[in-house]
């Protein structure tokens, strides 16, 4: 097929490629502003206590300090993203392991780490509860007592302890649906936290700049950090200011105002700027990591394969507090019905409140949960009634035209023919040796929306200038506008320049996350491109006099379709001394009205002797719109298996009575490379999309089938299933065992 | 980072007499590998780094067939792995040095600097062991020498006195119809701790087992030889049993933790199916068929 395009759809270098390579791109921690000092917060040893006082005279005397501030210091100020219920410093309670008590601005991190070792904290330690489960119960202590007064909270009624949410959705008749069934299966299973493991670890600098607060910090969504700084702080958002920097990857992390507020109290009370940088132990020990959940799932089904029901309880572990979530909850529980075609379903997803780390956003937040559980199920399910997992989720995903277990209609739905890619490329059925197996997953989800805008100049000298709110967080938003920009004005990609604005650019801009990025800037982008040459070809008509509709734009020329005559836009704009601008904006959150599936099947082997399981290859099929650049789309595929590696074999945060333990890179375990298998990916073309070029996004997509695959390989080796995350040669050792005994 | 002071000196006599003075808070610097770390992360007060990379026996690597092998003790795994008399001769040495961290620690890291950290889980340490390997120490009261098997005395602890470090490490000839081999267990497939590691020699007369070493490590405050495995294999021909026997005296001689990185009783279990399979191979190594 001859594309229609000549850039759009050819893998493009990276705009900022060389300069990361070469250490000459800027991330938060070059910035350093004259008299630039070091902050650093203290963190709670308890996780619930009262604080009964805090004595700071020897951490104030300590030479090197400029400043030392407790909650008494920040006027009461609350943070959070949507639900504002994070105390800038602890004022009188501390709620999990690892919470901000304190912060010392000195002349270097060590003084600063020294000045927090003098400070002096009376607690008096209260009870805690850390079980998602517990937290519920009527007996378990209630973490906010004043939890309806918070900023942005809307509490649920009558609703049980610690619970701050609780969504229900109920189609068809349940009960009917069980009645009818021939085999009931219930299960739960067990998601731990992970860290996203971004390189660069949270960092912020902040400025008092006169009458501006000047920030330079690793966000990935500038304008709503900067809302959630301003509400903390009392100070109007149109003082602040984010810089442009770029972000040393975020999958998902990267939006949390964590240490902006102390940041800024710092800088007021030692009149300098500050900067703050987590080392790894407090990133693992007290960011913003994938939350904890528990899945209850029980599905009524006929030996036929028919499913007549299904029962989800989606408990998410909220932490101690709801802050850290852009949208204040973590869904997940529509998904974790999955993508079959069930007419009676019962959903309750709630979040709950512990004394433990707060969550935060991660790659797909909610789904790599859900899909863990609804897919090792969806094997359980077919083994009940002596199915192979295949065909009977051949029998049961949803066709076009049918609604999902959510009541969703979609359309363009390639669910089956996505799996069947999968299965074909990965020779589900080709023979295996022993204690070998493969499994599945499937998934889906479609592009996220919110709002952006761009702008593009024409130059005298013939290059184009693309500005742009966006903070780049890797995955290459810079390079899609230049090949929109470069398809679009049909120029080489060399002549776009990327200018990055700082937020006093527009008034709102969503920045990245949802996998909206492609979907939302190429709009922009496109737009901003068309606006451009229609000034152009307005500017034509006055300055040469030739019919506006007479004109068109081509590549280095505007020209005249009746005559032929043409003139280089580049002369024409010299001669008129001038530039050529248009502005491109979109606000488009809705739900698009079709999703994208993935669906991955993964082969193992199994050591019996040790449970070790060894991956030896693993297939990711996906369904596609138009791929703008085919080298970013395919290694947001490899990060995003390779993170789902990760989450099903060695990741987790652990927790003990609230602390966490795995507080090094060393304990915390990320897949490296040699961890990695043969891996094919197969595209299924779809003829939907959004936008311009009828994308669909592929950030978060590849990431979530990844675990239940590996799971359902492991029992398809050796007939042991392990329910919770991850998939550590104990338990399946121990699982062996026991299914011996 | 604490602020602290480096030197480099160039003979065993400068390096015994800045280690003396210098006291508690001066430390070896071999890679650097786990030094710098704890350092960085106040794990360790220190205020005097000796970099012992200058003295010339430090990055030794010379082999005699009568007298055996010796390492100089800050030289590192890449130059040990990838030499061709170790490769052949001691081949357990190879296993173990070539997957101690990844390709760039590998270019820092050391023999002295593994056993001298002491910690339980190092991987090199049941490799010497049970190559009969002897630590060379200098120091204030001149040299000595003590067998691997004894160096260490609890986690990060050694016997090392003050003033006194590694120079060397020394390996007896291997011996005719012996053959030796060293295995680790670990979540991820590099760059990762051992929850339990072992290694195993064995020399034959005839089909008897003339002589076993085995030693394992991360199941207990050091890395332990087996006096009851050696026992359990010696005087008799190496059997499928002999060898069962061997790996539940491993499984009995642990005395693992409970952490992060693995239970008991799986640290326990790996022990044995370690042990069981560094003895296959060892055999293996040294002409056996089983
Ligand atoms: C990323 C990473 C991965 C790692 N992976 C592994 C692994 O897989 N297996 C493993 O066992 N270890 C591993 N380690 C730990 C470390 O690399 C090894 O223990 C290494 O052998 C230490 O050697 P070094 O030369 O770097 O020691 P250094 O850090 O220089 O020294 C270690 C300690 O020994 C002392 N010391 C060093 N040499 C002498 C001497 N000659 N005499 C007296 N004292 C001395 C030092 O003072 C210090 O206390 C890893 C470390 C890192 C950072």
């Amino acid at each position: 097929m001859v594309s229609q395009y000549q850039v759009i759809g050819n893998s493009a270098p990276r705009v900022e490629g060389i300069d990361k390579v070469t250490g000459k791109a800027l991330y938060t921690a070059d910035f350093s502003p004259p008299g630039t000092i070091w902050g650093k917060a203290l963190h709670s040893p308890y996780a619930h206590a009262r604080i009964l006082s805090i004595d700071t005279t020897a951490a104030k005397a300590l030479p090197g300090v400029h400043a030392v501030i407790t909650g008494r210091d920040v006027a009461g100020g609350m943070y959070g993203r949507a639900i504002k219920d994070i105390p800038v410093l602890a004022l009188d309670r501390v709620r999990f392991f690892g919470e901000r008590i304190a912060a010392v601005a000195a002349d270097d991190e060590d003084i600063a780490q020294r000045a927090l070792d003098l400070i002096e904290i009376e607690y008096e330690e209260l009870p805690a509860v850390f079980d998602p489960l517990e937290a519920l119960e009527p007996s378990a202590p209630v973490l906010h007592d004043g939890a309806s007064a918070y900023q942005g909270m809307k509490l649920p009624e009558g609703a049980p302890p610690n619970a701050y949410s609780v969504i229900k959705v109920d189609r068809g008749d349940i009960e009917a649906g069980f009645a009818e069934a021939d085999v009931i299966v219930e299960n739960t299973y067990h998601l731990p936290r992970v860290h996203q493991v971004y390189l660069e670890p949270q960092s912020v600098l902040i400025w008092l700049d006169g009458e501006r607060v000047q920030v330079w910090t690793c966000s990935k969504a500038p304008y709503n950090t900067r809302e959630a700084l301003a509400t903390a702080a009392q100070i109007p958002e149109e003082s602040v200011v984010f810089n442009p920097t770029l972000i040393g990857g975020d999958f998902g992390g990267k939006a949390t105002p964590s240490d902006l507020p102390i940041c800024y109290f710092l800088a007021r009370a030692s009149g300098r700027p500050v900067r703050m940088i987590l080392d790894y132990t407090e990133e693992l020990m007290a960011a913003n990591p994938r939350h904890e959940v528990v899945v209850q799932l029980k599905s009524g089904v006929k030996h036929d394969g028919t499913l007549t029901a299904r029962q989800v309880r989606f408990l998410v572990n909220s932490g101690a507090y709801a802050g850290y979530k852009p949208a204040g909850i973590i869904r997940g529980s529509n998904q974790a019905a999955g993508p079959y075609k069930i007419a009676n379903t019962r959903l309750e997803g709630i979040n709950v409140y512990t004394n433990t780390v707060p969550g935060g956003h991660m790659r797909a937040p909610g789904e790599p949960q859900a899909f863990f559980a609804v897919e090792c199920h969806t094997d359980e399910v077919a083994k009940a009634i002596g199915m192979d997992p295949l065909q009977f989720r051949l029998l049961t995903l949803v066709e076009e035209g049918e609604e999902t277990a959510f009541g969703e209609v979609l359309q363009d739905v390639l669910a089956k023919q996505t799996l069947m890619a999968a299965a074909e490329a990965a020779g589900y059925y080709s023979p295996k040796a022993p204690n070998v197996g493969r499994g599945i997953g499937i998934g889906d989800r479609p592009p996220g929306g919110g709002q952006g805008t761009a702008d593009v100049t024409l130059r005298p000298d013939g290059t184009v200038l693309l500005t742009t709110g966006v903070f780049e967080q890797g995955s290459g938003t810079y390079t899609t506008f230049r090949q929109v920009i470069s398809e679009e004005l049909q120029i080489d990609p060399e002549r776009v320049e990327i200018e990055v604005q700082n937020t006093d650019y527009v008034k709102m801009d969503s920045g990245l996350g949802g996998s909206r990025g492609t979907r939302i800037y190429t709009t922009a982008a496109y737009d901003a491109a068309q606006a451009a040459k229609t000034e152009l070809i307005g500017l034509a008509s006055r300055q040469l006099e030739w019919p506006e509709d007479k004109i068109a734009y081509a590549g280095d020329e505007v020209r005249r379709t009746d005559t032929g005559e043409s003139v280089r836009w580049a002369d024409l704009l010299a001669r008129s001394g001038d530039t050529v601008s248009g502005r491109g904006h979109i606000q488009d959150s809705a739900r698009p009205h079709f999703t994208s599936f993935t669906a991955q099947i993964a082969e193992v082997s199994v050591d019996p002797e040790t449970g070790e399981v060894k991956l030896l290859s693993f297939t990711t099929a996906h369904d596609v719109g138009k791929i703008i650049n085919p080298i970013s789309h395919q290694g947001q595929i490899n990060g995003g298996v390779m993170q789902g590696i990760g989450y099903a074999l060695m990741e987790e945060l652990r927790v003990e009575d609230g602390r966490v333990t795995t507080l090094s890179l060393g304990d915390y375990k990320v897949p490296t490379i040699r961890d990695i298998p043969p891996m094919k990916t197969v595209l299924v073309q779809s003829e939907s999309g959004v936008g311009p070029y009828q994308i669909k996004g592929i950030g978060e997509t590849p990431i979530g089938p990844v675990a239940p695959a590996i799971a359902n390989a492991v029992a398809d080796a050796i007939g042991v299933r392990v329910r919770d995350l991850p998939v550590t040669a104990e338990k399946v050792f121990q699982a062996l065992k026991e299914a011996k005994a | 980072m604490q602020n602290l002071k480096y030197v480099k000196p160039t003979t065993i006599e400068e390096a015994v007499s800045l280690l003396a003075n210098g006291g508690a808070t001066a430390r070896v610097l071999a890679g650097g590998t786990d030094v710098i770390v704890q350092a960085r992360e106040r794990k360790r007060e220190i205020d005097l780094f000796v970099d012992i990379k200058a003295i010339e026996e430090t990055r030794q690597l010379s082999f005699d067939a009568a007298t055996g092998l010796t390492v100089g003790a800050a030289l590192p795994c890449y130059i040990i792995y990838n030499d061709e008399t170790v490769k052949s001769l001691y081949p357990a040495l190879a296993d173990a040095t070539c997957i101690i961290g990844g390709v760039a620690i590998q270019g820092r890291a050391s023999l002295g600097g593994n056993l001298c950290n002491s910690s339980p889980a190092a991987d090199s340490i049941p490799a010497m062991i049970v190559l009969a390997g002897e630590a060379r120490v200098a120091g204030p009261n001149g040299r000595r020498s003590v067998p691997v098997d004894q160096f260490c005395t609890g986690p990060g602890r050694n016997v090392l006195a003050p003033g006194e470090f590694v120079v060397s490490i020394h390996f007896p000839a291997p011996a005719a119809n012996s053959g030796a081999a060293w295995e680790r267990f670990i979540p991820r497939n590099e760059m990762d701790i051992a929850v339990a590691n072992a290694a195993s020699a064995l020399r034959f007369e005839g089909d008897t087992v003339a002589a076993a070493r085995v030693a394992i490590g991360a199941v207990a405050p050091t890395p332990l030889m087996l006096a009851a495995a050696a026992e359990a294999l010696t005087g008799r021909p190496l059997t499928n049993e002999t060898i069962a026997a061997a790996a539940t005296a491993a499984s009995a001689a642990a005395q693992p933790i409970d952490d992060m990185r693995g239970s008991v009783r799986q640290r326990r279990h790996l022990a044995s199916v370690l042990v069981e399979r560094t003895l296959r191979e060892a055999a293996r190594r040294a002409g056996r068929q089983l």
